[in-house]
């Protein structure tokens, strides 16, 4: 073998630059394809760590609690545990239960150290007699709480940044206090001095518990590190279960193992969708590597004549291939060791630990080494197989990958779907290769009487069209691989966006905050409409349910204002029964939705109303409603008796009086709802007549501004009593075959003097006109009694989903229970989805926003009020810093852009697409590389162009054959590419979940073909790879310009 | 296998068998025969030399010798062995063992990127020997062909005919028994080929190597215990110490001289008759069907009937022109001036090397010349640019190079017609006159064949009928009976009588046939 050593040396020594190509194509293959493995970490720590970066500090900390009395022993035993799991020394805190101290309920607490956890540090040593503490709950109204042997005193605030030491954060309304959310926590008494507070004798009855904790540096754990640390904390708290039962041991075990699930997840979607990547890009090694054929067959040749034996034969193709693959190998390497020591350090990994858990490990090393066997065989079998032989097996095993990733586009979550599609495109690469000669000589053919020079383009590649073919199908490969990333990133944007749009479906979503304070509340919709510079629409969320079988279904329900439904993101044509704009105008009553109460003079201060009730005591107050919207009660009192008045005093402002309630005093009230919710059939049921009437509005001293006929008003819930409208009987719901049952119209006033409308009496008139017949049954209940709205007359439109459809009735009527009020509703669409609505709901009902609102609040005044808003805005800024301060910062905020940035910039999905890119960036430059050498080689023939210079062809013929060639093999692999493209589109779908963390999402994902990103795409390789051949066509065909 | 080598030894007689013998070359561009039932023995020790003209089959004789192609039907054995019996790694391991080749291109034989000392060591390290053993042999070697002053030279530094030596060195250096040798002074000059050939015969002598020898040169029998001809494939004839015979083949093939049949009016029918133990040929009349085939067959004929053309005139005038560069520069035609006539058949002879092929370029203007100039009708082609000089053979000239390349996945007709496109011919006159050239030159019945699925003389026979359409006063053709059987080389004679005399064309024909040369009105011989 030694004469093959020297050969081999020899061909290295003398002309290396035949091996460039080739080298380079690997180089770049294995440079990939290991910054590829080595991105899998990297991505996978960013994957954990946008789980972690979720966490609050509380969900961060490793605490450990101990229930009981402290001992020596106790805490050797939590301290152990946090310099076994390497954390900082611990802070530690006392915390005792609520103590009476000088007549206030207090709660006393230490952290030590106190600077760490909040925005003071300690006030001093804690002693019996003299204690200073911190008040962590705002003002408490004295400054020193004592019993005898202990003096607490405070010397100032201190606010605790973190529910972790104490579980909770003193002073913050959300938290849980003893009546739930927004409850009352007892102010909480703060020092630093754990030792000394626990020392206080007095207090030494009192419960407490003591604990350590320390936050875990969740920032700066890579992924590799979470398995390990968990496991360390697992054995930490089984060290410390083992020392005593009274300890208690937390630490975000939670968190760490969807960190840990994200981070295994990421290394394997890379490898597949790199690995595929990089098949295809190892096309371009076969393609230069078959450039070397013709030298190594030559040689090969010389050798077979100088009485070489096929194993030196043998030995000299693998030999080369060998310290070919050796040198690239060691190059990619070298890449991709200089691309994770950037891409790691811009990451925050650091070069080195990004390394030294990719490339630079055992299993780095044994990778390398399969590469460089791996391309040493393939190179060598390229030379000793024929390669014909080669070509149709891959050709057979191209066909078939084509029909595996065409048959199963629809097999979401299943990783093999990122690997698949760029095998498929390799294949259907192998399918170009095979079928380019036929075609060429087909177009030939067809050109047989066309124009001369095309006919010789044809003619030069299908002469041999073996390079050509392999440089088209490479092209093929490139482009086909560029636009599945396209289809991959249309489809990845897409999704992001839908999803987004499925939470906030316009621009922001303003809900209550937790303590249930509505944006309606904290800000007019005139405050928040110039907020948005966009338009805002107030939703009602709540509940519905229904019959459907025999059993009550509970859906979301949701009254969102019609107009705005069109302009809801991310909604498909297919997700309703009819376009969105059509279902919306089929929510929309023909008439008003509401009809306002008589309004209130400016000067009216009281309200009094005659009341005639024999056999009952009633308690009746007025709901009043702001032109905000806003609405409010004025207990007016109790009426007893056959004539008495009840009277009550009227805030300031513009006010409508839009209903009365009348319940039972207090008392009665507790017994029978007490009693009613045990047995709805109680006795103590009954439904007594009442009568209402004589209803003025006075001013400060007493004189009547104006009269009211409560005639029309009808009853509702607990109140029965029949009304008419007048306005309604005449307007749209007559029109539309629909009988009112009474009559009654809104009239705007606008002061004394001013039409009322129906309700207007002359001041000082008699006070029994107007009056309402009123059957009030005690039910536990309030009735309420107010003018007849449209929700009496016409059931209210909603869209609904199938399955909620099913259960409505003939013509789509559906008895509806919102909020436990009766709701008549008729289907008018059906929708597959709304967005908002929770996945997994049982089905959801949408209705008008202010339809609903009115039928709610037909039923209870101010039960229709919207939750909250959604909105349009074209300058988020503005809006987004209002959110962020003030009052309006407690309300529970989302921005659409916030949450598409996040899961299109989700890290695996975002890597994957990175790499899927990459790979295509990669491909096409070696394209245009490879089209120039394989068909460059057609220049060197000599006995071709010899031939053709012979037939007459003179230098500008052949220039202008060779460029046109050239752009002939462009235009073929292009189209190819783009056909193979297209057809790969449906599985980015696939690939795209298999990505994703999520196994379902909302909505489901669809197949987006990027019809002009691909043209553009293909348009600008061919212009491209037009320009490349112009250009090096003019360097190359000096030869045969000569 | 045992040794090779000791059974060879043991073998005195014959240690080459060669036994009806059909060699069929498998390509992509379609089959040809070569070998055609081929009968050859050469004894141990003999030294053989193989003559025959171009397309003969005595590189094929060779290659298959040398287990480097298998016979497609009948048996090769060297040393006892049957080459189509032996697997790859078997006839591997009988050249190794056995056998030295030297190729008929030197640059098939010694690996550019190794100096020439490595080069000619490769084959004794390859069999085992140590580098410095294999290096003291080959510079022994190198020193005996004169190129001891060379050895660290690569290939490419080395003029045509040091190459030759170089390669022979190598194919000697590891002592091989039995020697092949194609062409080893087919570009020597007639100082070096003596020195070669020296070389050879005394290797033959002092070693007892078998050589077989092929060769064009006329010398080289000179040399060698025996000459043996072939022609078509089979071994013709068979001289000893100057006495030839006629050999006869199995089944009674005897292939005669091509000039005693034309003396004896033989065409394509004879009658034999055996008298007084005498073996009487003489001329028979064509059996009726074949008169029939000839009666309906058009005429040997030019493709166009009414040339409008004048032939073109051609003068040389003090032409050079040099080849390769640097020590590799060889002055292939030093001031060649000449006036051939308009319109005649122009031959132009010389050996291998000579530069034929290289003055057919100059004159279709595909290279230029050093110094000197050509003229077609009057117009200088050394001033011409290449753009007026491919106008030049677009408008005048027809071109068959020595190595065409005609189209393998279109047709024959299809090819001519693409010539023809190419000059400007609307399609329906290209097809009409490729059909008339195809015809012409006997390919009417393949004429809508492949030419890949063509032989390799039915391919040159294509490539003659595009040369033939698209001359237009001016056909320059080189070696277009290389590749062909008698035959079919004595229709080509014809055809470019004809055209010369019938069709108005200067015809310029490079070549080694007598058959041609004898029909020339005007010759050039090169090298001479």
């Amino acid at each position: 073998m030694r004469g093959v050593a020297t050969l081999i040396a020899a061909r290295a020594r003398r002309r290396p630059e035949r091996w460039l190509l080739p080298a380079l194509g690997l180089a770049l293959t294995v440079g990939f394809l290991a910054t590829v493995l080595s991105l899998g970490p990297l991505a996978g720590t960013q994957a954990a760590r946008a789980v972690l970066s979720r966490l609050s500090s509380a969900d961060q900390a490793v605490q450990v609690t101990l229930q009981g009395p402290l001992t020596p022993r106790a805490r050797a035993a939590a301290l152990a545990t946090f310099r076994s799991l390497h954390m900082a020394p611990p802070a530690s805190v006392l915390l005792m239960n609520p103590v009476r101290l000088s007549g206030v309920i207090v709660r006393p607490a230490a952290i030590e150290p106190l600077s760490a956890w909040s925005d003071h540090s300690s006030p001093g040593p804690c002693q019996p007699a003299y204690c200073p503490v911190l008040s962590a709950a705002g003002a408490l109204g004295r400054s020193v709480f004592s019993a005898p042997g202990a003096r607490l005193v405070v010397v100032g605030r201190a606010e605790v940044r973190s529910a972790a030491p104490l579980g909770f954060v003193p002073g913050d309304p959300s938290a849980l206090g003893p009546s739930g959310p927004g409850g009352s926590q007892p102010p909480v008494l703060l020092t630093g001095d754990v030792a000394g507070l626990d020392s206080i004798a007095e207090l030494s009855g009192v419960y407490r518990t003591h604990s350590w904790l320390s936050v875990l540096d969740m920032h700066a754990l890579a992924g590799w590190q979470l398995a390990a640390l968990e496991r360390r904390l697992q054995a930490a708290q089984a060290r410390l279960l083992a020392v005593s039962p009274q300890f208690s041991f937390s630490a975000p075990f939670a968190g760490l193992d969807a960190a840990r699930a994200q981070a295994a997840a990421a290394p394997r979607r890379l490898l597949l969708a790199g690995g595929g990547a990089a098949a295809a890009l190892l096309l371009f090694v076969v393609l230069a590597a078959g450039g070397l054929r013709r030298d190594q067959a030559a040689e090969l040749v010389r050798l077979r004549v100088a009485g070489a034996r096929l194993s030196h034969c043998l030995a000299f193709v693998a030999g080369e291939a060998s310290w070919l693959c050796a040198v690239a190998v060691l190059a990619g390497a070298a890449l991709a060791t200089g691309a994770v020591a950037v891409l790691g350090s811009a990451d925050g990994i650091g070069a080195g630990a990004a390394l030294s858990h990719s490339l630079l490990t055992p299993i780095g090393a044994m990778a390398l080494a399969g590469g460089w066997l791996a391309a040493s065989a393939l190179l060598t079998a390229m030379l000793v197989v024929p390669s014909a032989r080669v070509a149709d097996v891959l050709a057979l095993v191209a066909v078939g990958a084509l029909a595996l990733a065409l048959a199963r586009p629809g097999s979401a979550g299943d990783p093999l779907s990122v690997l698949l599609a760029p095998l498929a495109c390799l294949a259907a690469g192998v399918v170009v290769f095979r079928a380019t000669g036929a075609l060429l000589e087909l177009g030939e053919r067809m050109l047989h009487r066309g124009p001369v020079l095309a006919r010789l383009a044809f003619v030069g590649l299908a002469r041999d069209s073996a390079a050509p073919a392999l440089a088209i199908a490479f092209i093929a490969v490139a482009v086909g691989l560029g636009g599945f990333a396209l289809a991959y990133r249309a489809t990845l944007v897409r999704g992001s966006s839908d999803q987004a749009a499925n939470q906030v479906p316009l621009d922001a979503l303003v809900a209550p905050t937790p303590g249930f304070t509505t944006p309606l509340e904290l800000a007019p919709l005139a405050r928040w409409t110039a907020l948005a510079r966009g338009s805002v629409l107030p939703v009602r969320r709540t509940y519905a349910s229904f019959v459907s079988g025999g059993a009550s279904v509970t859906v979301p329900a949701l009254g969102v204002p019609a107009v705005g439904l069109p302009h809801l993101h991310g909604w498909r044509t297919s997700d309703g029964s009819a376009p969105l704009s059509v279902l919306a105008r089929r929510l929309v009553l023909p008439g008003p939705t509401r009809v306002p109460g008589p309004e209130l003079p400016p000067g009216a201060r009281w309200l009094e109303l005659h009341v005639r009730s024999l056999w009952l005591v009633v308690a009746v107050t007025a709901v009043l409603r702001a032109p905000s919207g806003a609405v409010t009660s004025v207990r007016l009192g109790v009426g007893f008796g056959p004539d008495s008045t009840v009277r009550g005093r009227l805030p300031s402002g513009h006010w409508e009086l839009e209903a009365l309630e009348l319940t039972e005093p207090t008392g009665l009230e507790i017994t029978n709802g007490h009693q009613n919710g045990e047995n709805p059939a109680a006795a103590t049921q009954a439904a007594l007549p009442l009568k209402l009437g004589g209803m003025q509005a006075l001013d400060a001293r007493g004189r009547p501004l104006l009269s009211m006929s409560l005639s029309g008003w009808r009853g509702a819930g607990a109140a029965q009593a029949g009304g008419a409208n007048p306005g309604l009987a005449a307007g749209p719901y007559r029109a539309a075959g629909i009988a009112p049952p009474l009559g009654g119209a809104a009239g705007p006033g606008a002061g004394p003097g001013a039409d009322h409308g129906p309700y207007a009496r002359a001041p000082g008139g008699p006070v029994s006109l107007g009056a309402a017949l009123v059957s009030f049954a005690e039910t536990g209940f309030p009735g309420v009694l107010r003018p007849v709205q449209p929700a009496d007359l016409v059931p209210v439109p909603v869209l609904v989903d199938p399955q909620t459809a099913a259960a409505a009735a003939h013509g789509g009527q559906l008895q509806l229970s919102v909020d436990g009020l009766p709701v008549a509703a008729v289907v008018v669409g059906v929708l597959r989805r709304f967005p908002t609505v929770p996945a997994g709901s049982a089905g959801f009902v949408i209705a008008d926003g202010p339809t609903l609102e009115g039928a709610l609040d037909a039923q209870l005044p101010g039960q229709g009020r919207p939750d909250e808003l959604w909105i349009s805005t074209r300058d988020a800024g503005p809006l987004r810093a209002a959110l962020a301060t003030g009052p309006l910062s407690e309300l529970t905020t989302t921005f659409r852009s916030d949450i598409q940035s996040g899961l299109a910039h989700a890290p695996i999905g975002r890597a994957v697409l990175g790499t899927l890119e990459a790979a295509a960036a990669l491909a096409a430059g070696l394209a245009i590389i490879g089209l120039l050498v394989a068909l460059s080689g057609a220049l060197r023939n000599a006995r071709v162009e010899d031939d053709l210079a012979g037939q007459g062809a003179g230098p500008g013929w052949m220039r202008a054959e060779l460029r046109l060639r050239l752009s002939l093999a462009a235009v073929i692999g292009v189209v190819a590419g783009t056909v193979i493209a297209l057809l790969l589109t449906p599985l980015a779908l696939s690939s795209v979940q298999a990505a994703s963390t999520l196994s379902v999402p909302t909505p489901p994902l669809i197949t987006v073909t990027p019809g002009l990103a691909l043209a553009s795409w293909a348009a600008g390789g061919i212009a491209a790879l037009v320009a490349a051949s112009w250009v090096g066509t003019r360097v190359l065909s000096g030869r045969a310009g000569r | 296998m045992s040794s090779v080598l000791e059974s060879a030894v043991s073998l005195r007689d014959p240690l080459v068998s060669v036994r009806d013998v059909f060699c069929v070359h498998r390509t992509a561009d379609g089959d040809a025969a070569s070998l055609q039932g081929a009968t050859l023995d050469v004894a141990a020790g003999e030294v053989v030399c193989v003559l025959g003209p171009s397309g003969a089959g005595k590189s094929t004789l060779l290659r298959t010798i040398a287990g480097l192609q298998v016979p497609s039907a009948g048996v090769v054995a060297v040393a006892g062995y049957d080459i189509g019996r032996l697997g790859a790694t078997g006839r591997a391991r009988l050249r190794h063992e056995l056998i030295g080749f030297m190729g008929q291109r030197s640059e098939a034989l010694l690996a550019p990127d190794l100096p020439i000392r490595d080069a000619v060591a490769l084959p004794v390290m390859l069999r085992g020997g140590s580098r410095r053993a294999a290096q003291a042999r080959a510079r022994e070697l190198l020193e005996s062909v004169g190129l001891g002053d060379r050895d660290g030279a690569l290939l490419s530094q080395l003029s045509g005919g040091e190459r030759q030596r170089a390669a022979l060195c190598a194919a000697l250096a590891h002592r091989p028994v039995l020697l092949l040798a194609d062409e080893p002074t087919g570009e020597l000059d007639a100082a070096s080929a003596v020195d070669v050939r020296a070389v050879i015969a005394s290797r033959a002598r002092a070693h007892g190597v078998t050589v077989l020898l092929v060769s064009h040169d006329p010398d080289s029998p000179g040399v060698a215990d025996r000459t043996v001809h072939i022609r078509d494939g089979r071994l013709a004839e068979d001289r000893v110490n100057g006495r030839g015979a006629l050999v006869v083949g199995r089944g009674g093939w005897i292939q005669l001289p091509s000039a005693a049949l034309a003396e004896a009016g033989i065409a394509d029918r004879a009658h034999v008759e055996v008298h007084e133990g005498r073996v009487v040929i003489t001329a028979a009349a064509a059996h009726a069907h074949e008169r029939d085939v000839r009666a309906a067959a058009p005429p040997v004929a030019t493709p166009t009937p009414e040339p409008s053309w004048a032939p073109a005139e051609v003068e040389l005038r003090a032409l050079s022109r040099s080849l390769g560069r640097g020590p590799d520069r060889r002055e292939v035609l030093r001031a060649l001036s000449c006036s051939p006539p308009a319109g005649r058949l122009i031959a132009v002879t010389g050996r291998s090397g000579s530069g034929k092929s290289t003055l057919l370029r100059l004159l279709a203007g595909l290279e230029r010349a050093d110094h000197g100039d050509v003229l077609v009708d009057g117009v200088s082609l050394a001033s011409a640019g290449a753009e007026a000089r491919a106008s030049l053979r677009r408008e005048r000239i027809g071109y068959l190079p020595q190595d065409p390349a005609p189209v393998g996945f279109l047709g024959v007709t299809e090819n001519v017609v693409l010539t023809l496109r190419l000059r400007g011919v609307p399609p329906a006159a290209a097809a009409e006159r490729a059909a008339a050239a195809v015809n012409a030159v006997g390919l009417a019945e393949r004429a809508r064949q492949r030419v890949a699925r063509v032989s390799a003389g039915e391919a040159q026979r294509a490539a003659l009928a595009r040369a033939l359409a698209g001359a237009r006063g001016l056909l320059i053709v080189d070696e277009p009976s290389s590749r062909l059987d008698q035959a079919n080389a004595l229709r080509v004679a014809d055809l470019l009588s004809a055209a010369a005399a019938e069709d108005r064309q200067t015809v310029i024909c490079a070549t080694h046939d007598p058959e041609i040369v004898g029909r020339a009105d005007f010759v050039i011989e090169l090298g001479g």
